[in-house]
């Protein structure tokens, strides 16, 4: 079975490679917006489409790359005793919903791409509105667990007794 | 009160400045020794440290840069946003937090570079953070010094009595108030500075959404709806800049933030572990909150603009001053400025704290093994000293040669965290992590970000240098660790990282 530095490393990779691909594959004028024409101090995204064609998927597979990284990173901060089963489910089932929604943003911002107007949902275009309420708060899934199962897999009552008696062991050794 | 939109807004900016003197008097009577001056005796409670970590993070750059970023860009800074609240945070209390925090009490530790030592056994590796250290705090100096002194020169132009004020006086007004309180109260007045920022920012943050909607008859709707007509990839996810600048500033303030030196060490303050349980949601919780304001303001400055109601800016960084001015209520307006300073302050105090540390302790301690005698007196000399060598700086910058700001700038976030995320992160995490890839990747680091800033060079799809810095010293890390032997730790540290 793999350990977390190895999903680490390889996450890294992934996004090494797509970074290289993506770069020397066609890069169109506006790949990172133009200058507006009226307005000074302001961008323009420019030919959304164009862009969305050349840079195609890479960027999807990129962030799903880093969510896999983000994750594996974290799951090293739990110690090898207490990665059972649970905490396992717990996190891959973090890093799958995170890529689903990122998905759902992913798709739908292309769908807008080459769609007719795209609804506005929310106060937001919908890719927008699944990045700001979806995307945000599947992010901090984390932080939830963090605080959820603190006293289990962070610090424990055992940790807390552990690092007193290291403490003392330090100024009495 | 209209009338006097002015003076409310100076006054509140007056009362802030009062309330920092009055704050680092209080904390002078809690600073006796070096500890307390750099990490606060390791004793703040949990509601300090929070919004200690929040404020530290988000700057100036919260009020300004951010709103100014929406205006300029659209969405595309939104993802730094996100990744750091709801990334950020996680990551850094789940990876470094606890370890860093149990290390400071175990060794006595007051610095990052100090934290770093005891978990490499490497001289090299605290020689090299605590110069990439101060390298980074002289460029975020001076840049938080020039930013004060022009907001406040703005402020006090647009009343009769100061209407020809120079910047210098700014500059000198500004770093004096600010020299005060770092001076005589250390890093207990600059966390108790930053309760107070934190706070204006929470409350600020969910006024100005407020404001911001009800500019629009349609709210928030209807303002997208302006942004759709004129460019819609401004108002879809990824803003002007498109996907791949946007996943990559994701990934490098994400998980940049673990390596921030202002923000790691104030982990190490808390008065135990247990907190950090608390800490987490409070800071993202306050770091959602001003992302808010951040959002808001720059997607209504941009629609106003656009929708032709309001003149076009001549710079983006204008958007949050004119939109408190023209839209916002005195009252308000005037305690988003104060904020603002907070905010500025806040974070320069943070770096005045780990810069004088680098100077007075950890440099000393990497060269001839020990720090300097009587720390207290000399960190406040150092205090002093770097404030001024940075406000010198700023003027030089302003008035005559801008380059040597952006070359310091580059040791900015991008370098802290691609030379300090990874040895962080996995030192404390992975036992295989050698202190011989450590001193790599600092070094590297460095070379990459210098590197395109004294070039000038980009990369394709507006891909940040600093990410490519990141990316680049997680895998070098990762690839030496496996490469060298491992190492023996020591008995404490093999032990905190069983914990």
């Amino acid at each position: 079975m793999p350990q977390p530095i190895h999903i680490v490393f390889a996450s890294l990779i992934g996004m090494a490679a797509v970074l290289i691909a993506v770069s020397t594959g066609p890069v169109p004028d506006n790949a990172a917006g133009l200058a507006h024409a009226t307005v000074a101090a302001m961008s323009i995204g420019g030919d959304g489409p164009a862009r969305a064609a050349a840079h195609g998927h890479w960027p999807f597979l990129f962030h799903s790359f880093t969510l896999m990284f983000a994750g594996a990173l974290i799951y090293m901060a739990v110690r090898p005793a207490d990665r059972t089963p649970t905490v396992r489910r717990v996190f891959v089932g973090i890093a799958a919903v995170q890529i689903a929604i990122w998905a759902a943003i992913w798709f739908s911002y292309m769908a807008a791409q080459s769609g007719p107007q795209v609804a506005i949902v929310l106060g937001f275009p919908l890719p927008t509105s699944w990045m700001l309420y979806a995307g945000w708060a599947s992010l901090t899934l984390h932080s939830l667990y963090y605080c959820f199962a603190f006293r289990s897999i962070v610090f424990s009552d055992a940790d807390e007794a552990e690092f007193q008696a290291l403490l003392a062991e330090m100024k009495d050794p | 009160m209209e009338a006097y939109r002015q003076e409310i807004i100076l006054a509140c900016v007056g009362v802030y400045m009062v309330l920092c003197i009055a704050v680092g008097l209080w904390a002078m009577r809690r600073t006796h020794s070096a500890d307390d001056f750099f990490v606060a005796g390791k004793n703040l409670g949990p509601l300090v440290v929070s919004l200690a970590v929040f404020s530290s993070t988000l700057s100036g750059f919260g009020f300004v840069g951010g709103p100014g970023l929406v205006y300029a860009t659209g969405l595309s800074s939104f993802w730094m946003a996100i990744s750091i609240s709801a990334l950020g945070y996680g990551l850094g209390f789940f990876l470094i937090a606890k370890r860093i925090r149990m290390i400071a009490e175990v060794r006595g530790a007051m610095s990052l570079p100090d934290i770093l030592f005891a978990r490499y056994g490497s001289e090299a590796t605290r020689l090299l953070s605590a110069i990439t250290i101060l390298l980074g705090v002289m460029g975020y100096m001076a840049t938080q010094i020039l930013a004060m002194a022009l907001v406040l020169q703005t402020l006090l132009q647009g009343t009769a009595m100061f209407a020809d004020i120079s910047l210098v006086a700014c500059v000198v007004v500004s770093s004096a108030v600010l020299i005060f309180y770092c001076v005589t109260g250390g890093i207990v007045a600059s966390v108790y500075t930053d309760l107070v920022q934190g706070l204006i920012m929470i409350v600020a943050g969910a006024l100005v959404v407020l404001t911001a909607i009800s500019i629009f008859d349609g709210g928030m709707a209807e303002a997208s709806t302006i942004l759709l007509e004129s460019d819609p990839e401004t108002v879809l996810p990824f803003g002007t800049l498109g996907p791949m600048a946007s996943m990559a500033w994701f990934f490098l303030f994400g998980i940049g933030l673990a390596g921030q030196p202002h923000v790691a060490t104030k982990m190490m303050m808390n008065r135990s572990v247990r907190d950090n349980r608390v800490i987490v949601p409070i800071t993202l919780f306050g770091y959602v909150m001003a992302a808010l304001l951040w959002i808001s303001i720059g997607i209504a400055m941009r629609a106003l603009v656009l929708g032709d109601v309001h003149l076009p800016l001549t710079a983006a960084d204008q958007a949050a001053p004119e939109f408190l001015n023209t839209y916002a209520h005195p009252l308000l307006a005037g305690i988003v400025f104060a904020g603002l300073f907070a905010a500025i302050m806040s974070t320069a105090d943070g770096f005045l704290n780990i810069g004088a540390a680098a100077i007075i302790h950890d440099i000393p301690r990497a060269l001839r093994g020990r720090s300097l005698n009587n720390e207290l007196m000399w960190a406040r000399i150092a205090t002093v000293v770097l404030s001024v060598i940075a406000a010198f700086i700023a003027l030089y910058a302003f008035y005559i040669n801008d380059t040597l700001v952006a070359l310091l700038g580059a040791f900015g976030w991008g370098t802290f965290a691609a030379a300090l995320a990874p040895v962080l992160i996995l030192g404390l995490n992975w036992r295989r992590a050698s202190p011989r890839a450590a001193v790599v990747v600092i070094t590297v680091s460095l070379v990459i970000n210098f590197g395109f800033q004294v070039l000038g060079m980009s990369l394709p799809w507006g891909v940040s240098p600093g990410f490519l810095a990141l990316l680049v010293s997680f895998i070098l890390f990762i690839a030496i660790s496996f490469l060298d032997k491992p190492q023996k730790l020591d008995r404490d540290i093999d032990r905190i990282l069983d914990l």
